[in-house]
């Protein structure tokens, strides 16, 4: 039986050798127009995701009125679970993705440099923001701030941090006071808490005393952004450290106890990242689908939902950034894999271990 | 030709032998009783005839077909076309009476008003007529039995087997049940093989006996020769109500033993293959032995002890040479020494 | 049924057990993506997993744990069937369904809602301070997560005991009664040690559900950095961003070797059967054991645990759907609000995931307990190499923890060549969950008809039937309630079920389930819990109405 079994396995992995379905790269057809028949053509689109549907709804249906022959499937799941079953279903040789809109940077970045995205001049390429276009394979799509957050309830105005130096003196100031009321993502057990806190140490000297002060006030470390704002909500903990601004916004909108620090010395900014695989079945719908993305329609819908634009022409599509924010944005390029290199990654995590978790 | 014949059949579970090579034959019509203590081996060598157990060796022939044959045949239960009556009835609780017995023929695709007729039938003949509708758990336990059995005969199987069919009930019941489950075998003609610890029970429906003893058989015959001509202690002691006591063997004369039971000497038949000078165990059933009162041949002085009233007859306890016997009358003894008489054909030496 | 039958659906079985497993096993040994190009073999995914300290750490919390909540969630569970099926308790018969309540909630909300019941700025943690000046437990830490993780697995329990005490016949505790024993001895000494292979099985299975703990222990451990196995391999998904699929197959691995031995044990103590047969061709009838002045110790218990295991937390759930703030400092009555329930109706494919769920749940279910009656069958009463075989088979699928189960058979879909029409349905979602609850369902139906004496089977056989036709005349309308049982606990673990079909999930086959997780993930925790309440309502509404059915079928 192990043996049926084993030829079985054996007999599928050569299948996805001889069933490669062969890469869609292509050339773009010369003109607009004929991109947008192809497209027609092709009638389909796949797009995996971890952008909630509910905030890419308005997006799906305005594309579907842009091209009605285009049918849409817009696949809501995790950044994880996007990477892995986008790198089995391409070694199966089965259908997979149009299009990959995630925002572990550093995942969809490892996907372009390992060869599985195609190049695509998007035609809006030139009205983007400098840095949103990594060798025309990754496009960045929205312009994210990694906030603190607090809760009102447990701050008075006055103490509110403006900077990192302020928050660490904020946190040196009286400890017992924050003992166990700080929470963060733990960059062990988050790939975007491993990003923030990557780039943090990277963009300035600060960060490294806002991690020792962190480190002596026992923060609470979570997986997941749920666990971590219910509680910044409920006051269980006064303050969170690098949350996603998108989320704190809506939830500002339900919540007015949640407040948002934009640090003035820096404030970092992540990306949303899209790019079309070479093992596209519907390659046209998905330029037309990221050239409708970075699209002034597009970024105001996105904008709604607190996602900034990416646009140069489109200021903080109405978000609300303070005037005069310090935005450093995590660079889209090859840094981000870096990150991704075992031996880095251990060692700034072993920088971390020693000093938040083995006090 | 023989209507069952079973064969040196040995039957194990896992490492523990339960069988050990047991053969019996059976005639048409014949009643057979597998008759022992627990742990005899009868239940499993009923179940081995209906299919239930597999055995390790041995053949089993049923009528012209072999159903068992180690290595070579083994036809399953449902093909054997036996009827068995388990002993706790095993009636389909979720069913009709009516469904109960009408099962077998259901299988084997009798056409539905043929199929009512012949359970009609059965049920009128064990005289539950009226209850086709009812569930088991509206019946009593003799009820329940009968149903069992006719489930049994509804569809005329040539062989019969039930175990312990009488254990389930009452004193009363039980005495009924004997006649009437041996006068319905004998009508529909079976032949039949049951189980039982009881050798009332044996005796009353059986045509012959096959005493079993740890997993062998002890002896084979009628329930006369069984009773009267056992051939080992084991049967003798097995049937009836017996008083066994030990004597020394003086001399041996053809059949017979002469043997000293105290200062008394008494004669019996002699089945134990010893010499003289050795010790030896005699039986005598109770009732065979008679309350004398004066000495004389094949006569044994005694001591009264105790004596019962049981509303049919005394039953008495009486002192022999420092053993005790017992002996029944009809009327009470006067407190005295007495005598026993032991019959010379009564008494059989071990 | 016949010999080659039996072993065709045991070979069938097994063949569906093994491949995910073999897939894991084989990518354990690898040193990337078993798929992947210049992949080769190496022992590192173990040297790795086995020096690291927090997996110790993790292993050993979960051996605590799964200890812990066992021993909690047997003795109460039992207790509890006994009192419900068994004894004259009044009021039984409604308050039965609230029994599984908490199984109705996905364990990641019902965490929440001890968080936000208890939790340090619960709503009755701040209302214990404010009479009292403090909060006199601390709900991070170790022994209240085995309390709450045992207390919540009593249902669990509860199904397998209580289908087993109904099949009982009253003979054997009226001749207790009768030598004039009270009604608690009855039961500590007749009626449970009768139903001991399901209490045996069902302290197995819970065991087993401790290492596969991921909702509460991501929710209550997670702020004391305790770690358990799941949120272990949760870490190792994320801790060198790439997901390293080897070295969770090596966890997957321990779990198995732990499986093992534990099948093993379980079979020993159970291998007399015919003790504990009950359902015998003598009809009995079944009474209520009367507990007199016992009444009101055993109503207060199961108020008790019915206020902290399922009032509590899921009116604390619901009362914070309808909140838009909370905690320390909030004011309630000032944060009502139906905002989260107006965001959840308009979002995307709600009743499409909504009605998935209960086709899954209710059709899929049946089928399911359909599919674990008939192997069930082929093993029953066979001694042979083969069922034992099964025996431990079954169990390995629940070794794997969600995220990998989901993952593992995504790829046997995935990469064998007939299957892939059907991952893209519900059919593969379906047969997800019908493997990795196997041994939860079978167990329930094995019981079942490990009560009815064989000599009922057996008089079938007699009667001319065959196998299959004893199983069809006998075996199986006996065990209806077994069944109909089983039906309930696969209905109610199916709707709540939310890691194991993530990566066979497509557009139009979304599961209650997954929007859930979405839109944990974006941290908006008040959608989901709209969305459990609703989920809560609906369950309960049903099981409301099987009630009423119920009552009207008896009455």
């Amino acid at each position: 039986m192990k043996v049926i079994l084993a030829s079985l396995i054996a007999a599928g992995l050569l299948l996805t050798g001889c069933n490669r379905v062969p890469d869609s790269v292509a050339a773009t057809p010369a003109t607009y127009p004929e991109l947008i028949a192809a497209g027609q053509r092709e009638g389909g689109l796949s797009i995996y995701s971890n952008t909630d549907s509910a905030e890419a709804e308005p997006l799906i249906e305005a594309f579907r009125k842009r091209y009605p022959g285009i049918a849409v499937e817009y696949a809501d799941q995790s950044s994880v679970e996007m990477y892995s079953r986008f790198i089995a279903e391409v070694a199966a040789g089965q259908g997979s993705a149009d299009v990959l809109w995630g925002s572990a940077m550093d995942l969809q970045l490892k996907l372009a440099a390992d060869g599985y995205a195609q190049p695509y001049h998007s035609r809006e390429s030139d009205a983007l923001l400098p840095g949103s276009n990594w060798r025309d394979m990754v496009y960045a799509t929205t312009r994210e701030p990694i906030v603190i957050a607090y809760n009102k309830r447990m701050i008075p105005a006055a103490q509110v941090p403006r900077t990192h130096a302020d928050l660490v003196r904020l946190l040196r100031d009286k400890p017992e006071r924050w003992k166990g009321r700080v929470g963060m993502l733990d960059p062990e057990r988050s790939g975007l808490g491993f990003l923030f806190y990557a780039n943090d140490m990277q963009t300035s000297p600060v960060a490294k005393d806002v991690l020792d002060a962190l480190g002596a006030i026992d923060p609470k470390l979570y997986s997941s952004n749920g666990a971590v704002l219910e509680r910044l909500v409920s006051g269980e903990h006064a303050i969170t450290y690098n949350m996603i601004g998108s989320y704190m916004l809506k939830r500002q909108k339900k919540d007015p106890n949640v407040g948002v620090i934009y640090p003035t010395d820096y404030t970092m900014t992540m990306s949303r990242l899209a790019l079309i695989p070479k093992a596209a079945r519907h390659p046209s719908a998905a330029k037309l689908f990221m050239d409708f993305l970075l699209s002034a329609e597009a970024q105001t819908l996105l904008a709604a939902n607190k996602m900034a634009p990416v646009r140069a022409d489109m200021g903080d599509g109405g978000v609300g950034f303070p005037a005069g924010a310090n935005f450093k944005p995590i660079k889209v390029d090859e840094s981000l894999l870096g990150e991704l290199d075992p031996v880095h990654r251990l060692a700034l995590l072993q920088t971390w271990r020693r000093a938040v978790r083995d006090r | 030709m023989a209507k069952l014949s079973v064969s040196d059949v040995h039957v194990r579970y896992g490492t523990n032998p339960v069988l050990k090579g047991v053969s019996i034959e059976l005639a048409d019509g014949e009643i057979i009783a597998l008759l022992g203590r627990s742990g005899s081996g009868k239940s499993t060598l009923l179940r081995a005839i209906a299919g239930l157990e597999q055995p390790t060796q041995g053949t089993i022939t049923i009528g012209d077909k072999t159903v068992f044959d180690h290595g070579c045949v083994n036809v399953p239960p449902e093909a054997r076309n036996l009827g068995l009556v388990f002993q706790s009835y095993a009636l389909w609780p979720h069913r009709t009476v009516r469904d109960n017995v009408g099962y077998p023929l259901k299988v084997r695709k009798m056409a539905a008003p043929q199929l009512r007729a012949q359970v009609d039938e059965v049920l009128d003949s064990v005289g539950l007529a009226e209850y086709g509708d009812r569930h088991p758990s509206e019946l009593s336990g003799g009820q329940q039995q009968r149903v069992a059995l006719a489930r049994a005969l509804v569809y005329r199987p040539p062989l019969i087997l039930l175990d312990e069919p009488l254990s389930n009930l009452d004193a009363k019941l039980r005495d009924e049940a004997r006649v009437w489950i041996r006068q319905i075998i004998k009508k529909y003609g079976l032949t039949g093989v049951f189980v039982t610890h009881d050798q009332v029970e044996a005796m009353g429906i059986a045509d012959r006996i096959a005493l079993l003893d740890g997993g062998q058989m002890v002896q084979s015959g009628t329930p006369e020769e069984l009773y009267t001509s056992p051939n080992s202690f084991f049967a003798a002691d097995f049937m009836g109500l017996n008083d066994c006591f030990e004597v020394t063997i003086e001399a041996i004369g053809g059949e017979q033993a002469t043997c000293r039971l105290g200062e008394a000497r008494i004669v019996g038949r002699d089945k134990s293959g010893k010499r003289p000078g050795e010790k030896a165990r005699a039986v005598i059933r109770v009732e065979s032995l008679r309350v004398v009162d004066g000495p004389g041949p094949a006569r044994v002085p005694a001591t009264l002890v105790t004596s019962v009233y049981v509303g049919s007859r005394w039953e008495h306890l009486f002192d022999v040479a420092g053993q005790q016997l017992r002996a029944f009358t009809t009327s009470r003894l006067p407190d005295a020494a007495h005598h026993l008489e032991l019959p010379n054909g009564q008494l059989w030496i071990f | 049924m016949t010999r080659p039958f039996r072993i065709g659906i045991i070979a069938a079985t097994a063949v569906a057990i093994f491949a995910p497993l073999l897939l894991v096993l084989v990518q354990s040994l690898l040193s990337g993506p078993f798929f992947g190009q210049n992949v080769h073999v190496t022992p590192d995914a173990f040297t790795y997993v086995f020096t690291d300290g927090d997996f110790w750490r993790a292993l050993r919390n979960s051996v605590i744990i799964s200890i812990g909540m066992t021993a909690i969630a047997v003795p109460v569970g039992a207790i509890l069937a006994f009192l419900f099926v068994r004894s004259d308790l009044p009021g039984a018969r409604w308050l039965e369904p609230l029994m599984l309540a908490p199984m109705f909630i996905s364990s990641l909300v019902l965490s929440f809602g001890f968080v936000i019941a208890f939790g340090p700025v619960g709503i009755v943690s701040l209302w214990v301070r404010d009479m009292i000046g403090f909060v006199p437990w601390n709900l991070y830490s170790l022994h209240w997560l085995i309390l709450i993780a045992g207390l919540t697995h009593v249902p669990h329990v509860f199904i397998y005991a209580s289908s087993a005490l109904r099949n009982l016949g009253s003979d054997v505790e009226d001749a207790a009664r009768s030598t004039g024993a009270g009604p608690l001895r009855v039961v500590l000494t007749v009626s449970l040690p009768m139903v001991r292979p399901a209490l045996l099985y069902s302290a197995v299975l819970v065991f087993f559900l401790g290492f596969e703990l991921f909702g509460l222990p991501l929710v209550l451990a997670d702020p004391q950095g305790v770690l358990v196995l799941a949120t272990y391999l949760y870490k190792l998904t994320n801790i060198l961003g790439v997901p390293s699929y080897q070295l969770m197959a090596v966890v997957v691995i321990v779990i198995v070797a732990i499986a093992l031995p534990l099948v093993f044990l379980q079979r020993k103590l159970l291998a007399t059967s015919d003790r504990y047969v009950s359902i015998k061709g003598k009809a009995g009838n079944q009474r209520r054991v009367a507990i007199g002045k016992w009444k009101w110790p055993a109503l207060a218990l199961i108020v008790a645990w019915l206020a902290f295991t399922v009032i509590l937390p899921v009116a604390a759930l619901v009362f914070r759907a309808f909140l838009s703030s909370w905690g320390e400092g909030a004011v309630l009555s000032e944060s009502l609000t139906l905002e989260h329930f107006r965001e959840l109706a308009g979002y995307p494919n709600l009743i499409r995931g909504i009605v998935n769920t209960f086709l899954v749940a209710s059709v899929g279910g049946a089928l399911s307990v359909g599919l674990y009656a008939l192997i069930s069958l082929a093993q029953h009463r066979w001694k042979s190499r083969w069922a034992t075989f099964l025996d431990y088979s079954v169990l390995l699928p629940r070794a794997m923890p969600g995220i990998i189960a989901g993952l593992a058979i995504f790829w046997v879909f995935l990469f064998v060549p007939f299957l892939q029409p059907v991952r893209s349905t519900l059919i593969s979602i379906w047969f997800a969950y019908t493997l990795v609850w196997m041994a939860y369902g079978m167990r329930l139906v094995q019981s079942s008809m490990l009560q009815i004496a064989p000599d009922l089977e057996e008089a079938g056989r007699i009667c001319g039937a065959t196998g299959a036709q004893v199983s069809r005349y006998v075996t199986l309308p006996l065990i209806r309630t077994g069944l109909m049982g089983a039906w309930l606990l696969i209905f109610v673990t199916f709707v709540r079920e939310y890691s194991t079909g993530v990566y066979l999930l497509s557009p139009g086959t979304e599961v209650i389930g997954s929007l859930l997780v979405s839109q944990w993930a974006t941290g908006a925790v008040d959608t989901v819990v709209a969305l459990s309440t609703i989920n809560i309502a609906m369950v309960m509404g049903g099981l409301f109405l099987l009630t009423i059915f119920r009552k009207k079928q008896n009455g």
